[in-house]
């Protein structure tokens, strides 16, 4: 009678310890199988996969130039962050909404959305790449948003946005800055 | 040994506790699990661990790896003490169960018939999770034959 009640601890705590392990999986890859529509909605999420994941770095290069006289300007403070599209569409805040980003990692990122500071050079010039992406769908996007602002503030602050998709190799953006002056 | 049991069943539940503590604090994409606990309790979990910066100033191992080595410990000290820390048919049958879970997931995730990623390192840490409460026993076994 004992060892039936020991074995009957052991199947519930061996469950317990189970369902805690799988609670615990952080990562939906590679199959989209495992993507959910979101943690509530079981349904699967439709992709199209590539035939090979593809582990890449992407390129970006961006000019400032003053609107007025179209001339580059040095100095411009860049802070640049990249995010999955899929976890913008789906209002997914790594930190604040969490929930919403449930099974929506088909761009893997070694460093989700981190973010580095860049100052342009005297031809207006910022360039640099973002950190390893693993792409497994062909729809992937990868957002790359570039945050302008002017530390001696003769330039208003902007964002402006970039787009890779699985087989873009490296991008170039020129953004024309107005002259608080001209305002 | 009732209340050394009291003691291990803590000592387990503590473990346990103490890798999902790292889920919630440390860990970047969101567990399964955290859909369970009230979103304001995440948001100021969430705040916490930003304002202490806390994952970028912890070791890699400590974030991805020692979870699974705390709930292997917890696990095989479970069963321990169901089992009253004894060697025998049925007791290695549930250690076998508990030992196979933790490297059948690893070894699920390498097929990617599971979620997750597959690495060496949570293997080693899952069998070092196992062998500190098995190595209990042998100990309790040699004091035994000793007395």
């Amino acid at each position: 009678m004992k060892k039936i009640f020991k074995h009957g601890i052991s199947v519930a705590v061996s469950t317990v310890f189970i369902l805690f392990a799988i609670s615990s999986s952080d990562n939906f890859e590679p199959s989209c199988q495992y993507l959910l529509k979101n943690y509530k909605d079981l349904g699967y999420y439709l992709c199209d996969l590539l035939p090979v994941e593809i582990n890449k770095q992407n390129n970006f290069k961006l000019i400032i130039l003053d609107k007025t006289n179209s001339l580059p300007v040095a100095g411009i403070r860049v802070g640049v962050s990249w995010i999955p599209m899929k976890l913008i569409k789906k209002k997914c805040d790594e930190y604040y909404e969490p929930e919403n980003c449930f099974g929506h990692f088909s761009i893997e990122s070694l460093s989700y959305a981190d973010t580095y500071q860049y100052f342009t050079d005297e031809n207006g010039e910022i360039s640099g790449t973002t950190e390893y992406m693993k792409y497994v769908d062909k729809r992937d996007n990868m957002v790359v948003t570039f945050h302008i602002e002017d530390p001696s503030g003769k330039y208003s602050t902007k964002n402006e946005n970039m787009r890779f998709i699985y087989n873009t190799g490296s991008m170039q953006k020129t953004i024309y800055l107005l002259n608080n002056s001209e305002l | 040994m009732g209340f050394q049991k009291t003691y291990i069943i803590l000592l387990s539940i503590l473990s346990l506790i103490s890798g999902g503590f790292i889920y919630l604090f440390l860990r970047k994409p969101p567990a399964v699990f955290q859909a369970f606990i009230p979103k304001n309790y995440m948001t100021a979990i969430r705040e916490l661990s930003l304002a202490r910066n806390l994952s970028t100033n912890t070791p890699d191992w400590i974030i991805y790896n020692l979870p699974d080595c705390l709930w292997m410990f917890s696990f095989t000290l479970a069963i321990c003490v169901i089992w009253d820390f004894k060697l025998h048919r049925q007791s290695k049958f549930w250690l076998a169960v508990c030992f196979l879970s933790g490297i059948g997931f690893e070894i699920l995730q390498h097929m990617s018939l599971v979620p997750g990623v597959f690495d060496w390192k949570d293997l080693i840490f899952i069998i070092s999770g196992a062998t500190l409460p098995l190595s209990f026993i042998f100990k309790i076994r040699i004091d035994e034959k000793n007395i």
